[in-house]
């Protein structure tokens, strides 16, 4: 084993088993209540409200791309893309879904073209409603902005790994007068969207709103699992604090193992 | 009171931008003091004894020049101004050489370090997080060539610094992604390597764990820091003019939260609502 | 269906490859791993081909079709393929290509992020209201904050940069460290379902 790493493969370990457990339970047919979550019980009224007004829903699964550890929060955004395209596709409502980063392109292609067969509306599915606009940041923002501001969307649903261009993209929709739900685990953007959005998910949620808005259990079931991870973070932080508190540093030492 | 609920963007924007630009026409000056996370970061370079390696990563674009221009400006003369320091400049954002470029350009003839000898520019190398943790594993194979193309072998000073585990302190300018969660992880986590940042200020917040939890001996934040390290370099510039214009714009924003409240709370329907 | 489970396959052997690379200094799994991260590089840099297909192809149509603003898509159509071809003829190291990035890329880019003095003013303006005790305690803070930063709050009061770090440093730290933490282990736990092949939304599939 590679030094410096054994305490955190253990740690690895426990989190992982803690969540399988709990998967395991939910296969056997224990059932979890995980609290609901406004941003997401919210989508469903913002299609419906672009529906009635005939206006667009833009879908943004942010401006990371599928390597590194942001990489979570694009197939986050990408989990939650797929029951947002069915409820356009269900709706009969028009998406607009904008992409910064190339590999990203046929994937959302791929989930809205399978969300719309599996609503039976493939023949409304029209190839153009994924849009590849930029790789350049604030190419990318100026562009969801000039869009969503001209279509005048209704909603703007932004799920996934944000930067700088967080409060521009959010603040263009807000002109716009369109319903807006974001969530970000960057948490320096959190702010931002908190000022000019509707609702936010924060850190975690974005993570779990996939799992949540789909209601299947074995997925709610990993979702109730974390608690053990979060105890297991817990307890180490009230170790690291008495022990600090007592002058020794056993558990820094531990780590660096 | 209506008005002064819906008072139009237009407005606020045009006295956001009277805030910022009439301050640079007309200075007043007002005095700032030495944040603790600033002097640290002087101290770190101040510090620096002939031999050692001093790493700067330009880990930024043109978006973030406004804050971190200053920054770069103020730390790299400070550390070409220490006599026998060995500076190697990297990037792990592909605009990154571009400003190491400008600045050592901006700086040539004010110092008598020697490329080659006591400095060099690797470039960019791509990969994000993965090109983090290859230079601290094995700078030569990170980058087998510097910017200018010649062999890293063939480089008089790379001869004995091999790995992170050779550096005595390194600095990034960072605005994002690959940025300081990233250098911890690779860097000062693996090899204990002493690591200070130069940021925006927005990323200041998100960063601050790892400054408490002495992963970051120190930090600059934002256009502030850069003035902060102006005066401790005692060579007032362009970040210490433009600390009216910050004052002023907080202060512009501070009045139209207030505004906001006073029109919120003297609205007869807001009970209603 | 059954390509999905390939898929699903495919997804779960990499990344116990990278995995175990991450811990164990195991030859041909570091190999495997580089290897592997080598194929994401390629794959990714293939995709912008795709992107750029997807950019062309519907571009041209709402050229064709005279589209509302369709002169904005010629625009598009003219800068890309000229900066292609001075990317192509004169590298990105040549003069003509780096003429173009410092004085049109970096101007906007910058122009770009300044804006958001401009937004972050009307945000907070409309936003930042003491409709209850959370939100007055997060308007308290954030103006202090900001006093704390700028010179001019030293010059009113001089404890503001002493409260404004306390905040930053006791209850600012001890959320993000909390969201952190938390992010970390969600992030874990969809690496877990996507691994699993419980969570299929990004292959377009449905539930397990």
């Amino acid at each position: 084993m590679k030094t410096g790493v054994v305490f955190q493969f253990v740690s690895l370990l426990i989190v992982c088993i803690g969540i399988i457990y709990y998967i395991q339970k939910a296969r056997n047919g224990t059932t979890y209540v995980i609290r609901k979550i406004a941003g997401l019980e919210a989508i469903e009224e913002a299609v419906g409200r672009a529906t009635e007004m005939g206006r667009l829903v833009h879908f943004s699964p942010g401006i990371a791309g599928l390597d590194g550890v942001t990489a979570a929060q694009t197939f986050a955004g990408l989990e939650t893309l797929g029951m947002v395209a069915k409820l356009v596709a269900r709706y009969g409502a028009r998406l607009f879904v904008s992409i910064r980063v190339a590999i990203v392109l046929p994937l959302a292609e791929e989930i809205v073209r399978q969300a719309y067969m599996a609503e039976g509306a493939i023949e409304a599915y029209e190839p153009e409603c994924v849009q590849y606009l930029s790789s350049q940041q604030f190419a990318y923002a100026a562009a969801v902005m000039g869009i969503i501001q001209r279509e005048k969307a209704a909603a703007s649903i932004l799920l996934g790994g944000f930067w700088a261009e967080s409060l521009m993209v959010a603040e263009a929709g807000f002109h716009a007068g369109a319903i807006q739900i974001a969530g970000s685990a960057n948490i320096t953007q959190v702010p931002f969207f908190v000022a000019a959005c509707d609702y936010v998910l924060i850190g975690e949620e974005l993570y779990a709103a996939g799992a949540i808005a789909s209601g299947n259990p074995i997925k709610l079931g990993s979702i109730a699992g974390q608690d053990i991870a979060k105890l297991y973070a817990i307890i180490l932080l009230v170790i690291g604090i008495l022990g600090a508190t007592a002058g020794s540093n056993f558990l820094v030492d531990l780590m660096g193992k | 009171m209506k008005t002064l609920q819906n008072i139009d963007r237009r407005i606020i924007y045009l006295l956001v931008f009277l805030a910022l630009a009439v301050p640079m026409l007309q200075p007043i000056g007002l005095p700032f003091g030495i944040n603790e996370s600033s002097q640290k970061v002087y101290d770190l370079v101040d510090a620096l004894k002939p031999g050692d390696v001093l790493v700067l990563s330009f880990d930024y674009s043109p978006s973030g020049q406004a804050q971190l221009d200053p920054q770069a400006r103020a730390v790299m003369k400070h550390a070409y101004s220490k006599e026998g320091v060995k500076i190697i400049n990297v990037a792990f954002w592909p605009s990154g050489p571009l400003f190491a470029d400008k600045f050592l350009g901006e700086m040539e003839g004010t110092h008598d370090k020697v490329y080659g000898e006591d400095y060099v520019s690797l470039g960019y190398v791509a990969g994000a997080e993965t090109a983090i943790s290859a230079f601290g594993k094995d700078m030569h194979q990170a980058y087998p060539r510097d910017r200018h193309g010649n062999s890293i072998g063939d480089i008089p000073m790379m001869r004995d610094i091999k790995s992170a585990a050779d550096v005595d302190l390194m600095i990034s300018f960072g605005t994002g992604t690959p940025g300081v969660p990233e250098h911890v992880r690779q860097i000062v986590t693996v090899y204990g390597t002493p690591f200070a940042v130069c940021m925006n200020s927005v990323s200041v917040a998100g960063n601050i764990p790892y400054y408490n939890a002495g992963q970051m001996k120190g930090y600059l934040n934002g256009l502030r820091g850069a003035a902060e390290y102006e005066m401790m370099m005692k060579e007032p510039g362009s970040a210490t003019a433009s600390m009216d214009s910050l004052s002023f714009s907080h202060l512009t924003v501070i009045i139209f939260i207030l505004l906001g409240n006073i029109a919120y709370f003297a609205d007869p329907d807001r009970k209603k609502k | 269906m059954k390509s999905q489970g390939l898929m699903i396959a495919i997804t779960f052997v990499f990344a116990l490859i990278i995995i175990i690379d991450a811990f164990f200094a195991i030859d041909f799994i570091s190999a495997a791993s580089t290897e592997i991260q080598n194929w994401g590089t390629i794959i990714a840099s293939l995709a912008l081909a795709l992107a750029a297909v997807n950019l062309i192809r519907i571009h041209s149509r709402r050229i064709r079709l005279r589209r509302g603003e369709w002169y904005n898509s010629v625009a598009l159509l003219t800068v890309m393929f000229v900066q292609t071809a001075i990317g192509l003829v004169n590298r990105s190291t040549g003069e003509v290509y780096n003429f173009g990035f410092n004085n049109i890329m970096t101007p906007l880019g910058a122009t770009m992020y300044a804006l958001l003095a401009f937004w972050i003013a009307s945000a907070a303006y409309r936003a930042f209201t003491a409709r209850s005790i959370d939100s007055a305690i997060l308007l308290v803070a954030a103006t202090v904050v900001m006093l704390g930063n700028a010179p001019i709050g030293e010059s009113i009061w001089s404890a503001f940069p002493s409260i404004k770090t306390w905040i930053m440093d006791v209850p600012n730290m001890a959320a993000q460290r909390g969201i952190m933490i938390g992010g970390g282990i969600g992030a874990i736990a969809l690496g877990l379902r996507i691994l699993m092949g419980i969570e299929r939304g990004h292959l377009g599939g449905s539930d397990e």
